[in-house]
């Protein structure tokens, strides 16, 4: 299997922007349950442990406790982690949606339950694409009945496949192979086995099969 | 009805008793959660390994599509409104909900839903199998002709109309009922938790509402909204999710908060910042309401849009980052005891928070591209509505248990339980989030993707988590058998409910709690007429309306005479309910003092008239808005005066907007005792609106003669789902107004007493509101 970064460009940075909101998240929910685990442990009955100043009483509303400007801070502090995840997710959404010129355009439906290609040059394909290394290709993804979604496994992308409405997605790949298309939004018993081959060739190999209409 | 035994099964047919609907919402939720957690069992053992052959790919999505609907709607919302009907009435010192019998007709609605849905599985084709998200237009006939998802949505309307009950009644409830000197920010958590619910229900339950009843004429009918190229799946999307987001702190709200009284009473300390927590708390609410476009990243709507949705998305975690730091810090300086209830709330904690986090991810409309669909999402969600919502409820159940039953139960065995449900949630569902690229709701996946051993994992954490569930019930069967005395107070918590017997009897307090300046509770004796004790009610027309709603719908889905016998046992229960109402029967006794700002000024009824109108305004702006959405979407629409005659439209305008005028006119005239203009003016509004109905039948039929039938296409299909609705409320209005008349004639009105009378002036004017909007978009655009 290629590595991710070999794979395209956008599968590269989908993975290094998933991987900063690991690193984030993963240090925020240690410190957090840290946190709780530590004060539960600390603050916890044992003999001798006194109740606290404020201690609740039965029959008796609780003072209050906590102050606006603890509010602000806890709030600020939230709101800075965020901010500089919401960065990151900005740049790449630009990169997914926006494809670079001098492309291949290829059609794509969707149906119950399998995925039909239409090239430029009018050559229609069923469950099975073949795009050529190093190049762009956008894929024009449409439904021809029921919701469907149009997802490239390996490159972790993917867009809906909705009737009437035509949503695009591309990919640029150095890497010939064989990758997997599935579906991704429940559509029907045949759901889980609504899959094609994307098949990526070397330039050459594709001009040849592109232009001379062989299997 | 007269006396009946305690030990009865008619008590808990008739009952309309807050406590004893806790219980059977309680019995119910536990029983819709053991089917649904069968039916997850055998979708994990399904996917143990690549290309197993245990469920056949049909069986596979009922499977995942029941245990969903059900977890949510059948679970997750009724165990809280278990918790709620038992609990919210003792907290703000109530002796019942402000409407009983609604109460009663809401758990009846709720648990008929569950079974005509659950009727699916025995007709040709199974039950709903498209996913509990329905995506059009899967879910219209076209592709999915088998009637388990016809029968699926009519039990989410029957659910719907119960929501809609509870949360009249709730609102009005915790608004009207709370006892002298509980002012709102004295209320305990829980309680404060059921309102920022219901309130969030009643705005995001009727788009939802709107959605259904176009796919049940979809797919009753023959109307062809969904199926329309022209926007109907995306339309479908946007109702759903609109509801879906919202529906999700509607479910943790509950939970969240009854986490904050089991803190307050383990800690011993009061909760840090409450009213940060509840700001917090309304601030989030009011963004649920605002973000549902993060479930459509992948759709290709506007770029904009999605990129406002992000930012949003991500501000929803600073409130419930807050919460659960203010949860941190109350910890801080306290006195925990590490009981049962307090493990499962610091647990449901620690799993909350990295359900949160993960969460952040979704927000991501770039990280959205790859783990929409996924199961990185289904660990997702589960970690906030199992790991978050259900782990807490557990807890609330064990802190309350005790209230409820009247005996304690065996700590040892908590902890055990405590124990096996952690281990076996970790390994269930931790490795989800290893399956980042996995597709989700596949019956099988191929082998050589990384995927096997995750899988395992997750089936064999399954059975450990199932596991747990048989000690919990056992823990509290040996509890009601054999479990020590709990006495008033046994956890030493502070609010009302602590303060009377466990469980309480069916007055709740032998006397009248008030809360002093000073914040001490106490209960006085009674006034020595006894004035304000709560006397035992028993109706049968709330089960009886609601079995007539399930026949009707059964019978309109499955075989029509059952839907005679429906109407026939409908029309017997509603003269009942009127007779029992002419009696004045029943009477739930407010106490003359309490507090209710900011509604001190508003009778409770009329309170409970202007949330439900205000429900009806959401339904009626969803529908005239999913109008509005397809319209746009369609390239060609009938001119003005094509097929509609704007002629016969302004006629209808004038008939109803003179039948509003006479209805001023009998309220005017029984203000000042004048009893034939009161009975004059009620028939005219009478007359009036079955002259709207006829002349609208009339109109259905030339319209119908001339080829715009249901079916023809998107106009008619917004055409009659819209002006039917308006109809079908027209009509409803016409039932009470009868009874109204026949009380009029009766002399049941009089200067001092007419209030039913002006509530329902307010729905009269209400649906002739609608009727101004319906008019001009219709007719005249």
């Amino acid at each position: 299997m290629p590595t991710i970064a070999e794979l395209s460009p956008i599968t590269s940075q989908w993975q290094s922007l998933f991987n900063l909101y690991l690193t984030i998240g993963t240090v925020t929910g240690v410190v957090v349950i840290s946190l709780l685990v530590v004060n539960t442990l600390r603050y916890r009955d044992r003999p001798g442990r006194q109740n606290p100043s404020d201690a609740i009483e039965e029959a008796k509303i609780p003072a209050e406790r906590g102050t606006i400007g603890a509010a602000l801070l806890l709030t600020l502090i939230v709101a800075g982690i965020l901010f500089a995840i919401t960065i990151g997710t900005m740049a790449t959404v630009d990169l997914i949606e926006k494809p670079p010129k001098g492309t291949l355009h290829i059609n794509v439906e969707g149906f119950q339950w399998g995925w039909r290609f239409t090239y430029p040059n009018g050559r229609e394909t069923v469950n099975e694409v073949r795009i050529p290394a190093g190049e762009v290709t956008v894929f024009y993804v449409t439904s021809t009945d029921v919701f469907h979604k149009f997802q490239l496994v390996e490159f972790k992308i993917g867009v809906d496949a909705i009737p009437g409405k035509v949503n695009k997605i591309w990919i640029s790949t150095e890497k010939a192979g064989e990758y997997l298309i599935q579906c991704y939004e429940l559509c029907g018993v045949g759901h889980a086995v609504m899959a094609a081959k994307l098949i990526v060739m070397e330039p050459s190999e594709f001009k040849a099969w592109y232009e001379g209409g062989g299997a | 009805m007269g006396e009946i035994p305690r030990n009865s099964l008619r008590r808990w047919l008739f009952t309309t008793n807050h406590k004893d609907i806790g219980i059977l919402y309680l019995v119910t939720s536990l029983y819709f959660l053991v089917a649904a957690g069968a039916l997850a069992l055998l979708v994990r053992i399904q996917l143990t390994y690549p290309n197993m052959g245990f469920l056949t790919a049909s069986a596979y999505n009922q499977a995942i599509t029941v245990h969903g609907v059900v977890m949510l709607l059948w679970f997750l919302s009724p165990i809280a409104f278990a918790l709620a009907n038992y609990i919210v009435p003792l907290q703000i010192g109530a002796r019942d909900l402000a409407f009983p019998r609604l109460n009663a007709m809401s758990y009846w609605l709720l648990l008929f839903g569950g079974l005509i849905a659950a009727l699916g599985f025995f007709t040709p084709g199974g039950a709903i199998d498209t996913g509990w998200t329905v995506y059009a237009p899967l879910n219209t006939a076209k592709y999915s002709p088998q009637p388990g998802i016809t029968l699926a949505g009519a039990g989410l309307l029957l659910l719907m109309a119960s929501v809609t009950l509870s949360t009249v009644n709730f609102l009005v409830t915790i608004f009207r009922m709370r006892v002298k000197g509980l002012s709102l920010l004295k209320m305990p958590m829980f309680t404060w938790g059921i309102l920022l619910t219901v309130f969030l229900m009643l705005l995001a339950f009727p788009p939802f509402a709107a959605a259904v009843l176009m796919l049940a004429s979809d797919r009753i009918l023959g109307t062809v909204y969904f199926l329309a190229p022209e926007g109907g799946a995306l339309l479908w999307t946007h109702l759903l999710w609109f509801f879906g987001h919202p529906e999700v702190y509607i479910l943790l709200f509950p939970a969240l908060f009854a986490l904050g009284d089991v803190l307050v009473t383990f800690t011993k300390r009061p909760i840090y910042g409450k009213k940060i927590v509840i700001a917090a708390a309304i601030a989030g609410s009011v963004l649920s309401l605002m973000v549902w476009g993060h479930h459509m990243f992948t759709t290709g709507i506007n770029p904009v849009w999605r990129k406002i949705m992000t930012v949003l998305t991500e501000t929803i975690s600073i409130p419930f980052g807050v919460i659960i730091l203010a949860y941190i810090l109350t910890l801080v300086g306290g006195r925990i005891r590490l009981r049962t209830p307090m493990l499962f709330a610091l647990g449901s904690i620690a799993l909350f928070i990295i359900g949160g986090i993960t969460g952040v991810f979704n927000s991501s409309v770039a990280i959205d591209y790859g783990v929409r669909g996924t199961y990185w999402i289904v660990g997702h969600f589960h970690f906030t509505l199992v790991g978050g919502a259900t782990t807490a409820l557990v807890a609330a159940i064990y802190y309350w248990w005790p209230k409820m039953s009247g005996r304690m139960f065996s700590e040892k065995l908590g902890k055990l339980h405590f124990t096996i449900y952690m281990i076996g949630y970790l390994i269930l569902y931790l490795p989800m989030h290893a399956l980042v690229d996995m597709p989700r709701r596949v019956y099988t996946y191929p082998a050589g993707y990384g995927w096997e051993l995750n899988n395992l994992l997750a089936t064999i954490g399954a059975f450990i988590f199932a596991l747990s569930w048989p000690i919990f019930f056992l823990i509290l069967y040996k509890s009601l058998r054999s479990g020590e005395p709990a006495g008033n107070n046994p956890w030493g918590g502070w609010s009302l409910e602590w303060l009377t017997k466990s469980p309480p009897p069916p007055h709740n307090y032998d006397g009248e709690p008030v809360v002093d300046d000073s914040g001490t509770i106490r209960i006085t004796t009674l006034p020595t007429n006894g004035g304000h004790a709560y006397h035992e009610h028993y109706s049968p027309w709330p089960i009886t309306i609601s079995l007539a709603a399930f026949l009707i719908f059964l019978g309109a889905i499955l075989f029509l005479p059952v839907a005679v016998a429906g109407l026939l046992l409908l029309v017997a229960s509603v003269v009942g309910l009127a007779k029992e109402g002419l009696a004045e029967k029943f009477k739930i006794p407010e106490a003359p003092e309490g507090a209710r700002w900011p509604f001190t000024q508003v009778e409770k009824v009329k309170l409970g008239v202007w949330m439900f109108l205000y429900s009806e305004a959401v339904l009626f702006g969803s529908l005239i808005g999913s109008y509005v959405f397809v319209r746009l979407n369609s390239a060609a629409w009938p001119a003005p005066g094509e097929v509609l005659s704007i002629t016969n439209g302004a006629v209808n305008t004038f008939i109803l907007l003179t039948s509003s005028l006479t209805a001023v006119l009998a309220l005017a005239s029984v203000r000042v005792g004048n009893q034939t203009g009161l009975k004059a003016g009620l028939l005219a509004t009478f007359i009036l609106g079955l002259a709207f109905l006829l002349n609208k039948a009339v109109e259905w039929n030339e319209i119908f003669q001339h080829g715009f039938t249901f079916s023809s296409g998107l106009p008619a299909a917004a055409f009659y789902i819209t002006t039917g609705a308006h109809g079908a409320h027209v009509a409803a209005g016409l039932v009470v107004l009868a009874y109204i008349i026949a009380k009029a004639f009766k002399g049941g009105y009089t200067r001092e007493n007419h209030s039913t009378v002006e509530y329902f002036g307010l729905y009269w004017h209400f649906v002739d509101i609608v009727w101004v909007f319906l008019f001009p978009l219709f007719y005249l655009i």
